[in-house]
Parts: C-alpha cells; sequence; structure tokens
C-alpha cells in the first residue's frame, strides 16, 4: 500500500471511521514504515493540541445579560418601532428593486403554493379517513382544531358551550364542532385527538398554514 | 423541558419558552460565532441576530428535521456575513482574539501561557483556511457534530465534509509541526 494512502486513512485512525481491513492496513503498515509511524505521532500530537483548543471553549461575559439582551431585540422586533423601519428603508433604491423582485416571485408561485398546500391537505385527509375510519365530516372539523379542543376539554368547557348557546361567543362554529366532538363515543375522540397529534408531527407547517386560514375563517 | 416542547411553546408566541430556548443553546451558538468571526464583540452580536432570525422565522422551522441543525445554519450564515463584512478580521487574532473569556480560567500561570499559545496557533491556522475548510473544522473538531450533521448544516454532501476535514487538519497539523520546528 502507498504512503499516500495510507496518509490519508491515518486521518481517521482511531475515529471509527475506517473499516476493519483499513485499520489493519494502516497498522501493518505503520509497523513497518517510519515516515509513517512519525506522521501517526504528529497526527496524535495534533488531535491533543485541538483537544486543549477545543476544550477551551470560548464563553461571552455575562452570558445571562447576553441572553436578556436577545429576548429584548427578538421582542422589539416584532412591535411597532420594527415596522416603521421597515416601511422606512422602503426609500432605498435596492430595498424597492429587491421588493419588486419579490413582489413578481410572490405573485407567481402563490397559486402554485396554494394548489400544492391543497393537494397535501387533500392526501392527508384521505389518509385519515381510511386509517381512523371516520366520516370524513367529523374528521376535517376535528383535526384543524383538536389541539384547542382539547385545551377546552380540560378547561372551562361547560362555560364556552352555554356561552355558544346563548350566542355570546365568538367563535361559534369552532364551539359547534367542540359540541359534535364533545358528543363523539370516548373512542373516537381519542382517535380523533391521536390522528391530528400525527398529523402535526408530520406536517408542521401545513397544520400551521390551517390554523391561520381557521382563524382567519373566524 | 424538551427543546422540541419549547420551540412548539415558542412558535405559539410564549415568550418565556423562548427565553429558556435562548439560555438553553446560547453558549452553542456564541462558541460558533466566537469560531468563525475571531472577535467577542462581535460574536455577541452575531449571537443576538441569530436569535432574532430564529423568532422571526420559528413559523418556518419544520419541526422533522433537527432544531440545531436549523439554528446552526443560521449561527453560520449569520456569522459568515459578519466576518465578510469585518475588514478588520485579519487583525484580529493579534488584539480582540486573546481577550477571550475561557470556560475556566488555569491557575498555573505557565499552562496558562502555553493554552494562550496553543489557541492563539490554531486560530492562525484556521484562519488561513478557506471559509467553507474552515467551517467543517470548526463544527466536526471544535464542536464536535458529526459528519452528517456538518453536512446538513452546510448543506453539502458527507463525502465533501470528510475531504475538507482532511485538508483542514492537515494544514492544522503542518503549522503545528512547522511552529514547534520539528
Amino acid at each position: 500500500m502507498r504512503c499516500k494512502t495510507i496518509e490519508k486513512w491515518l486521518h481517521w485512525y482511531g475515529e471509527g471511521e475506517l473499516s476493519a481491513e483499513q485499520k489493519a492496513t494502516v497498522d501493518a503498515h505503520v509497523q513497518s514504515c517510519e515516515s509513517c509511524r512519525s506522521l501517526l505521532v504528529h497526527i496524535g500530537r495534533a488531535r491533543d493540541l485541538i483537544g486543549d483548543f477545543r476544550a477551551e471553549a470560548p464563553v461571552p461575559r455575562d452570558p445571562e445579560a447576553l441572553a436578556g439582551d436577545v429576548v429584548r431585540a427578538a421582542r422589539q422586533s416584532r412591535e411597532p418601532g420594527f415596522v416603521a423601519r421597515g416601511l422606512f428603508s422602503l426609500g432605498r433604491p435596492g430595498v424597492r428593486l429587491a421588493l419588486g423582485g419579490a413582489l413578481v416571485f410572490i405573485l407567481g408561485s402563490f397559486f402554485m403554493e396554494e394548489i400544492h398546500i391543497m393537494n397535501q391537505i387533500s392526501g392527508l385527509e384521505n389518509k385519515m379517513k381510511t386509517e381512523t375510519r371516520l366520516p370524513q365530516s367529523a374528521f376535517v372539523r376535528c383535526w384543524v382544531s383538536a389541539e384547542r379542543i382539547a385545551g377546552m376539554l380540560n378547561g372551562d368547557s361547560e362555560r364556552l358551550l352555554e356561552q355558544a348557546r346563548t350566542g355570546r361567543l365568538r367563535f361559534v362554529p369552532m364551539a359547534r364542532y367542540m359540541f359534535e366532538f364533545q358528543h363523539m363515543p370516548a373512542g373516537d375522540r381519542m382517535r380523533v385527538l391521536r390522528a391530528c397529534r400525527d398529523v402535526r408531527k408530520t406536517v408542521p407547517d401545513v397544520m400551521t398554514r390551517l390554523d391561520q386560514k381557521y382563524i382567519e375563517i373566524q | 423541558m424538551e427543546t422540541r416542547d419549547l420551540v412548539i411553546k415558542s412558535r405559539s408566541g410564549d415568550m418565556q419558552a423562548f427565553s429558556r430556548l435562548v439560555t438553553l443553546h446560547q453558549p452553542y451558538v456564541y462558541q460558533i460565532a466566537y469560531r468563525v468571526v475571531l472577535s467577542a464583540e462581535d460574536a455577541r452580536d452575531v449571537v443576538q441576530e441569530v436569535f432574532v432570525k430564529v423568532w422571526r422565522n420559528l413559523s418556518k422551522y419544520r419541526m422533522n428535521t433537527k432544531f440545531t441543525t436549523w439554528l446552526y445554519r443560521i449561527a453560520v450564515n449569520a456569522a459568515l456575513d459578519r466576518m465578510r463584512q469585518n475588514k478588520r478580521h485579519a487583525s484580529v487574532i493579534a488584539g480582540e482574539a486573546s481577550g477571550m473569556t475561557a470556560a475556566s480560567p488555569d491557575p498555573d500561570p505557565e499552562r496558562a501561557l502555553l493554552k494562550k499559545e496553543t489557541r492563539e496557533l490554531i486560530e492562525r491556522a484556521m484562519n488561513r483556511l478557506p471559509e467553507k475548510r474552515r467551517l467543517v473544522f470548526i463544527l466536526r473538531d471544535l464542536q464536535e457534530l458529526s459528519v452528517q450533521e456538518t453536512a446538513e448544516i452546510l448543506k453539502c454532501s458527507e463525502q465533501n465534509v470528510k475531504s475538507h476535514l482532511y485538508y483542514a487538519r492537515r494544514h492544522i497539523r503542518e503549522t503545528i509541526i512547522k511552529s514547534e520546528g520539528v
């Protein structure tokens, strides 16, 4: 075996990246080759120094203050001041050009994205309908707001239902779905909740968008 | 509470959960940022920028990918941007970098000096590496991420990571040998 190949392998020696065969070849070669043996020593030395360097991990001065600054900056980034700064920057030519490009892109991709999401939703609905064996109407109504429903069931659902009945609740359709959901057999309710949770895990983005749409519809 | 739960809560606007998320991941983001920009002040700015981006873009984060992969990618990009902007980067080694706060300062002055020399030597060697090679070295050898995660963060193949890592290590080894006069 040529020293050049061995040299490459030596860098991975002891890191579990070499096959048993490669390791045996390196071992045998190093026994008989003075230059590669010396290289192995140098690699070991470099590895030790890198290890020392790594152990001396940089730490910010006053990490709590930094964390505080970070959270404050994040909070401010959503405040009106941020929007105002954004509008102010519209006057700059580069920003205007970028916005123009972005607008064209958004308009172009809008319909494609909508179709894509609708396809995903319809695929998921069919999948979940088959898996849960529930009527599609029940499923579609419940999966979108299942988390909220679950929260309400644990909380003051009676008060919410009463509000729904007397028409004082703003989100009447939601309360109606909740009402239907509550009157399902317990097994079905669990299946719906489990199905919703699984869907949320697999396609969080689609679910987030659905939630947003749902809130808009309300 | 696990990162995943904190992310879910932060997505719904829970500032307390986000604050916890920051506390949990800030040290690693700072390490990456510092090792790229080699300046404590700039690293602090990068950390702030990274978490503001995270906060604003949490809804875009796909829960089926590892949070740290997404976070570190943002950190690497922000640090690179800062490094490119930073014209004084080349002179940083001799100046600000030595003002780094170590996790546990060594009480033995001789050993402390040795550590300082090692640090400066490796930082100097790192500084001469091409950008991608340097990032691979930072993520794999200093942050001890796996080859796979390094590849995901840098959006390249594992083979590519291994190749860059080989040349980075060789360069650093040669710098060390040269400095030791072997």
